[in-house]
């Protein structure tokens, strides 16, 4: 008797908060008093791909050296994931603060690298971004059509 | 209309309800559905193996996230271990997986590997924040719950001799939110996308094969420019995706089998176009669709030899 109610419990339970899900998928409205912690997980699993952008984005990772030249060092090394799936984690968006991501990933890579005799004075991330084009992920990544913006640079000390 | 006449509908109503979600049946399906979701996690873990050091361990870019239902005194479990602790976890989580796939201590196998999982989700995994990410461990959460051992199992073998007899019937109460849940996802995905701006043209499906998940043949494909045709596709998509998990509920007229048919295709696609290929594991995972009476009835009839009669214990 008591399996049977846990198992009804469970099951009325998970389908509420799958129907909570599906009224904000459907709708981005929450269900009242509901916190949104017990559904995340219940939204999450059918909301992937809602947009797309007309831009390609890259988190690029730069090492200065002393003579002020800039090296790019690959991702690869440091994130082993194909292209989708780092350019969806280094968003850090699990965290508010983002930058202090950025700058103690800088400082780990500086320490890294510099472990390897890169000699760097200093290490910076940034985002780069640039028209999407139809023959290749860097079809269109060209001086003229880039756009940078610096997320962190960190100084060796 | 008296409560009278009320009561009693109610009652039948919650029976057939309680049928519907946790009847007894046979656990071959079941069984199956232990080895194709207990195998494809070990592959999705494995393939990690070489990059654990710099996916979950202090010597990586590790930063966890703590939930926020998690008390303050436990978080300490969520600190980011010495490289070697972390292996040692990792080993335990693939360990507990290759012994969910052989049915070997199944239950308390998928609750380790739920655990584990669990665990590096927020160690790790919270980044990507994927669907299936979230959907393995809901499927691990399944599989403890359910009898998924009771054949072709180890513990089939050590209770009747034979991985290929069985002892008992078992309740279809996790088959059932297997079903659930993949429905609902399809449910989300593709109504979703009936309004969501961005879903309203071709463009969608154009910009994305040319973005960061697109393959050499999404590439080959664009190279040949914009086209109408796209418009086309996305609206294919979106009426797959609302009727595919309606379909696979309907057995008259070989619907199901035209829902299971289209979704074979429409993963392929993504598949071949994306580099997403994580939501394969859906196809196999149709079988859910199929009653436990059904499936034994096809095991006996066409591979009597994988459905014997009941063991002795």
């Amino acid at each position: 008797m008591v399996v049977r109610i846990l198992r009804q419990a469970f099951i009325l339970t998970y389908i509420f908060l799958t129907m909570c899900a599906l009224v904000f998928t459907l709708s981005k409205k929450q269900v009242p008093h509901i916190k949104w912690p017990l559904i995340t997980h219940f939204y999450a699993m059918m909301a992937p791909f809602q947009n797309y952008t007309t831009d390609n984005a890259e988190m690029m990772i730069y090492g200065q050296d002393r003579n002020g030249l800039w090296t790019k060092i690959e991702y690869s090394e440091y994130f082993p994931f194909g292209r989708g799936e780092y350019a969806i984690r280094i968003r850090m968006s699990s965290f508010r603060d983002k930058n202090a991501k950025y700058m103690e990933i800088a400082r780990r890579i500086l320490e890294a690298e510099n472990a390897k005799g890169s000699g760097y004075t200093s290490v910076r991330m940034q985002w780069e971004s640039w028209p999407k084009s139809q023959y290749d992920f860097y079809g269109n990544y060209t001086a003229e059509q880039v756009t940078k913006n610096v997320m962190a640079e960190y100084f060796a000390q | 209309m008296n409560i009278r006449s009320i009561l009693p509908r109610l009652k039948q109503f919650a029976l057939a309800w309680e049928h519907w979600w946790t009847r007894e049946s046979y656990p071959h399906l079941m069984g199956l559905v232990r080895i194709v979701v207990g195998g494809w996690l070990l592959f999705y873990w494995a393939i990690r193996l070489p990059n654990v050091e710099k996916l979950y361990s202090s010597n990586g870019m590790t930063f966890p996230s703590i939930p926020t239902y998690m008390p303050e005194n436990l978080q300490w479990i969520l600190d980011v271990q010495e490289p070697n602790v972390v292996m040692i976890i990792f080993m335990i989580h693939l360990i507990a997986l290759a012994a969910l796939t052989i049915g070997f201590f199944t239950r308390t196998s998928a609750a380790i590997a739920f655990v584990l999982s669990w665990y590096f989700y927020y160690i790790g995994q919270h980044h990507f924040h994927t669907s299936y990410d979230r959907l393995y461990m809901f499927s691990l959460l399944f599989l403890v719950l359910s009898q998924a051992g009771e054949i072709y199992s180890i513990e089939a073998w050590q209770k009747y001799g034979n991985p290929l007899r069985w002892g008992k019937m078992i309740s279809i109460f996790s088959q059932r939110m297997f079903a659930f849940q993949i429905t609902m996802t399809y449910l989300g995905v593709g109504f979703q996308k009936l309004w969501l701006p961005g879903w309203q043209g071709g463009e969608m499906l154009y910009y994305s094969m040319i973005g960061v998940w697109g393959t050499p043949l999404a590439f080959k494909i664009t190279s040949y420019g914009w086209n109408p045709l796209y418009h086309v596709a996305v609206n294919m998509i979106k009426m797959f995706e609302c009727l595919i998990p309606i379909s696979f509920w309907i057995r008259k007229d070989y619907i199901r089998w035209f829902g299971m048919g289209s979704g074979l295709i429409f993963h392929i696609l993504v598949d071949l176009l994306l580099y997403i290929w994580w939501f394969a594991v859906l196809i196999p995972a149709y079988v859910v669709f199929f009653s436990p009476e059904e499936f034994y009835a096809f095991v006996k009839k066409h591979k009597p030899e994988l459905a014997l009669d009941q063991g002795e214990n």
